[in-house]
């Protein structure tokens, strides 16, 4: 009976299994070291990554100390020292949403643009107004690989009054069109890896079933709206993935077993630290076996409620914790917990630098990954100086070793609790920066500038921190 | 005015469609037909009445479960998993007119085709229910049939030649492929048909009116599909589904016979409870084990249990007042929830009890479910049960917090104690720019502040006596659940809430005020004539134009 009050989504997977958890073999001996070029042929490939957390930074415990190429890692920084020469720091730029409603407003840093539908009846409700970098760098990358992108997810934990996809995901393909994140490792294995290992191969056939259906998804857009039409675009869109995986003729690498995990404890009780490291480790084979360059991680959705259980200290909700004046000190709750983020980021950069690549170099000389959050200062839902961290070395194309690049100094008055000073310029540059590392012809990202010449898009990349 | 009947709804019931005579005050012509003939009943013709667009919706996953266990019986619907629904404004059927598919969507519903194909063969009983020939003459004729026989039942329609052949192709292929097996050529006929855009997705584009453009009427197999997803939890039968072709749900009045029907079948309830899951969200979070040791999974089920039974008791087994939910004096417990009340113990698994009247306890506002769902993982939150019953029971917004309010919570002074209720007045009601919205919020908390964040009853908050009386606007001065439970269940717009709710579920979009506040208003109206009960509340809803027209496909 209980089961339709349950809701059927918070089970989804369960029924795979998850007693156990097979630890995944090393990554070096399972690749093809004969292997000496990538899927598409290329010799070149770079990897990109968005890596999310939710409610924000303390960034006087952040950002880092000096700047230029003489910076030092900040306290909450710290579990990152081991990959220091892979980091770009960028501070003190202002994410350019026109709009606020707390924690929405912080995810423009990862698309560019302000959220849409804002409200609409139901108070903490918008939508993305457009597609997310990781999804322009899929476009750019399309055919090189057989998955466009895998988008994973460690907690299931979402603000329980969010009833719009601004935060439900970190991918988005545009309006509408999110890339949900997959939670269960287990069913994460079976989204990359679970085409590749048939029992008896079939896929000709499925393909002769998937290409006779297209005709109907046809038909079906001549009776309907344009609304509806992009939902089918879309619908075939998801056929073409499906036949991009099942024409994938021999993986390049050996394969992980399934980790039998489907992370199905109750919010509150999750082993965040088990997912995240099963998650990592899975994206790292699926960089690795270059079945997709692109992936996203959302850790911890912003403004969601759980108790992280596995920090020092952790009482109440992690979203309270970032209100909650008594957990900011150090060696408190907020304060562990930051650092527990950065471990969780550590762990996949630096499973990321373990990895060889196939060119020789590690995977993380070969990647770019973002890691940003909803806001700045996350107990007052700031936008100003909110912190853009970019990881790994994009083959090249950033600076390495590293820089911390920030226009202005934090106000020495700043504390946390506050928006903090000074702000100026545009996260939105760091995106195009990002993006022409895919796309050297891309000249704009986000939203056009209104009327008033105000939006959250950039036509100017960064160039402090390209190599 | 031209008299043009829409088609699909030409009012020439064959059969037990209904012969209508008398029409009821919902928007249905005299003669008991929805052409959109005649302005007899002052709503057709001229009226401001838009619905919302038509198009497609991706069925639900439980509509698509359920339909799996319709066409091919149990063993399949036990491996049939389709991609989790997304939800939009808090409805999955929301979610599913207009969120666009992931690209993982056709993988995983192939992955259940294929699972589902697998069971189909080793268990070919159901099917053959249907098509014969699965086992008692199983050949490449065979596939015919199926395609035919179990593509209407899958596509809602019949299947046209080509189509057959398409499929028929794709049988042949594998079973050239299974090196002359049957059974191969029927799994992968089987998800050929499951596959298919014309499976996966509910068309409701209706025919447009004659006389009201904007108007589109659904067609008789649009609507029993639209409710049989509703009542039945699934696709129309095939009996049903060629019925409606023949027209005979053209009428009012057969939809109305039709959706009574529908509610005395055993499959109504869950249906109906896959409502209420979304409409009560009572998704538990864990508890710190160290604040409540007693916390479990199994008491969260339990919990989900007691508000489910009582829900089935008000809809089904008493058939009454909706109201009772709220006000109900007596509950459903087993043992663990016995324990967690502090009650004795049903002498049935899960049986019905009385309330004890010294906890002041009453309905699901005083369960562990709506208790539990709405506190922190060591400790309420007056913040979240006030937010919790003005939106979801009330349909009252509360917009979150203005950026320029700082929303930190102070540090209480050390060696200072005080109540959750105490601080909570100090910094959600004293300052106003807080308290303008959560005065709305922290009062109904502060009643319920004997109850712990399980649903335990309590006395003492932080070792200090807790104070639950509050003054509330209309509501008065309350100072326990029951007094709370009474308000709630006697505000009109607690009613009203669950019709606007249910709109939402029922055809997958927002009620909308503007264009359709009329036959709103007379749906709360016939649910209040109907004594509040919920039944007659779905029979008025799905005999209503806010359910059956759409607009322009969007």
């Amino acid at each position: 009976m209980r089961k339709f009050l349950k809701r059927r989504t918070f089970l989804r997977g369960a029924t795979i299994g998850g007693v156990a958890t097979v630890a995944l073999p090393k990554l070096d001996a399972m690749l093809n070291l004969e292997q000496t070029a990538f899927a598409d042929g290329s010799t070149d490939a770079v990897r990109y990554l968005s890596w999310f957390m939710g409610n924000g930074f303390v960034l006087d415990r952040f950002e880092p100390v000096g700047t230029g190429e003489s910076w030092q890692l900040n306290a909450h920084m710290q579990p990152l020292a081991g990959v220091k020469d892979y980091l770009n720091v960028v501070t003190g730029l202002t994410n350019r949403s026109k709009e606020t409603i707390t924690h929405h407003e912080g995810m423009t840093v990862f698309n560019g643009y302000t959220m849409v539908d804002i409200g609409q009846g139901q108070g903490f409700f918008s939508n993305p107004g457009g597609p997310t970098l990781d999804h322009l760098i899929s476009e750019a990358l399309a055919g090189q690989t057989p998955i466009s992108g895998i988008h994973l997810g460690v907690s299931k934990a979402q603000s329980p009054a969010d009833y719009g996809w601004t935060m439900h995901a970190l991918s988005h393909r545009g309006y509408l069109q999110p890339n949900e994140p997959i939670t269960s490792p287990s069913a994460a294995w079976q989204s990359l890896f679970g085409n590749l290992m048939q029992d008896k191969d079939d896929r000709e056939l499925r393909l002769s079933i998937l290409d006779s259906i297209k005709p109907e998804v046809d038909t079906l857009k001549s009776e309907l709206g344009p609304q509806d039409n992009m939902r089918l675009e879309a619908h075939l869109e998801s056929i073409a993935a499906l036949e991009a995986k099942l024409a994938v003729a021999a993986p390049l690498c050996e394969l992980p077993m399934d980790p039998m995990f489907e992370n199905s404890e109750p919010i509150n009780n999750e082993q965040l630290t088990l997912v995240n490291e099963l998650m990592s480790d899975l994206m790292a084979y699926a960089f690795s076996c270059d079945l997709t360059r692109v992936a996203t991680l959302m850790f911890l959705e912003g403004a969601a409620e759980p108790q992280l259980g596995e920090v020092q200290g952790a009482q109440g909700s992690w979203h309270n914790a970032s209100h909650n004046t008594n957990t900011w000190a150090v060696g408190n709750y907020y304060d562990n917990g930051q650092i527990y983020m950065m471990e969780r980021f550590g762990y996949l950069l630096e499973k990321l630098r373990d990895t060889p690549d196939f060119d020789g170099n590690n995977l993380l000389d070969n990647t770019i990954a973002l890691m940003s959050s909803d806001a700045s200062d996350g107990s007052v839902h700031a936008i100003t100086r909110q912190p853009m961290l970019l990881a790994g070395s994009g083959r090249g194309y950033l600076k390495y070793p590293g820089i911390h690049y920030q226009p202005a100094p934090l106000s020495g008055s700043y504390n946390y609790g506050q928006w903090p000073t000074p702000s100026s310029g545009n996260c939105s540059d760091v995106l195009l920066s990002i993006l022409q590392a895919f796309d050297p012809t891309a000249t704009w990202v986000g939203e056009e500038p209104d009327q008033w010449g105000e939006g959250a898009g950039s036509g100017t990349p960064l160039p402090d921190i390209l190599a | 005015m031209t008299l043009v009947a829409a088609p699909g709804c030409q009012g020439d019931d064959a059969d037990g469609g209904g012969d209508d005579e008398v029409g009821e005050d919902n928007g249905e012509d005299a003669d008991g037909t929805t052409d959109g003939t005649d302005e007899g009943t002052g709503e057709e013709g001229g009226d401001d009445f838009i619905p919302p667009h038509g198009g497609m919706r991706r069925m639900l996953d439980h509509q698509y479960v359920n339909s799996i266990g319709y066409m091919f019986g149990d063993e399949a619907q036990a491996v049939a998993d389709p991609p989790g629904d997304l939800a939009l404004h808090g409805y999955d059927a929301i979610g599913a007119a207009e969120i666009a598919p992931g690209l993982d969507l056709v993988e995983l519903y192939e992955t259940s085709a294929l699972e589902i194909g697998d069971a189909v063969v080793a268990n070919p009983g159901r099917l053959a229910s249907f098509v014969p020939c699965v086992t008692e003459s199983p050949g490449q004729a065979c596939y015919t049939d199926i395609a035919q026989t179990l593509g209407h039942i899958a596509w809602r329609r019949p299947l046209t030649d080509a189509e057959v052949s398409e499929i028929v192709d794709i049988a042949l292929e594998a079973e050239e492929w299974g090196e002359g097996d049957f059974n191969a050529g029927l799994k992968y006929e089987l998800v050929r048909i499951l596959l298919s855009p014309n499976f996966i997705y509910v068309k409701e584009v209706g025919v447009q009116d004659a006389n009201e453009p904007e108007e589109f009427w659904l067609t008789g197999p649009e609507m029993v599909t639209r409710v049989s997803l509703l009542i039945n939890g699934r696709i129309p039968s095939l009996a049903t589904l060629e019925s409606a072709e023949a027209g005979n749900y053209d009428s009012v009045d057969a939809i109305e016979d039709f959706a009574r029907a529908l509610l005395a079948d055993p499959s109504a309830p869950d249906a109906i409870s896959e409502f209420f899951g979304e409409y009560l969200d009572l998704r538990i979070p864990g508890k710190n084990l160290d604040a409540f040791p007693n916390y479990s999974e199994a008491l969260a089920d339990s919990m989900l249990q007691e508000t489910d039974m009582l829900l089935r008791h008000v809809i089904w087994e008493a058939d009454t007042d909706w109201r009772t939910f709220y006000d109900a004096d007596f509950t459903f417990i087993d043992q663990n929830l016995a324990d967690l009340y502090g009650m004795a113990a049903p002498e049935e698994p899960f049986g019905q009890v009385e309330l004890p009247a010294d906890q002041n306890r009453a309905g699901f506002l005083t369960q562990g479910t709506f208790l539990a769902r709405n506190a922190h993982a060591d400790g309420n939150s007056t913040t979240r049960r006030g937010h919790y019953i003005q939106e979801r029971m009330l349909c009252f917004t509360i917009p979150p917090p203005p950026p320029d309010v700082n929303p930190n919570i102070p540090e209480i002074p050390e060696g200072e104690q005080m109540t959750l209720r105490e601080v909570m007045e100090q910094i959600h009601l004293e300052e106003e720019s807080c308290a303008s919205c959560h005065k709305d919020m922290d009062p109904l908390g502060f009643v319920l502040e004997n109850f712990d964040a399980l649903g335990q009853w309590r006395t003492e908050d932080n070792g200090l006596p807790i104070d639950s009386v509050v003054d509330y606007g209309d509501w008065g001065t309350m100072s326990n659940g029951v007094d709370l439970a009474t308000n709630v269940a006697m505000d009109p717009r607690t009613t009203q809430c669950l019709v606007n709710n249910i709109i939402r579920f029922g055809r997958g979009s927002l009620e909308d005020f503007n264009n359709e506040s009329d036959e709103i208003l007379e749906l709360y109206a016939d649910f209040e004539t109907a004594n509040f009960r919920v039944k007659e509340l779905l029979v008025s809803f799905v005999t209503s134009e806010l359910f059956r027209q759409v607009g322009e496909p969007k």
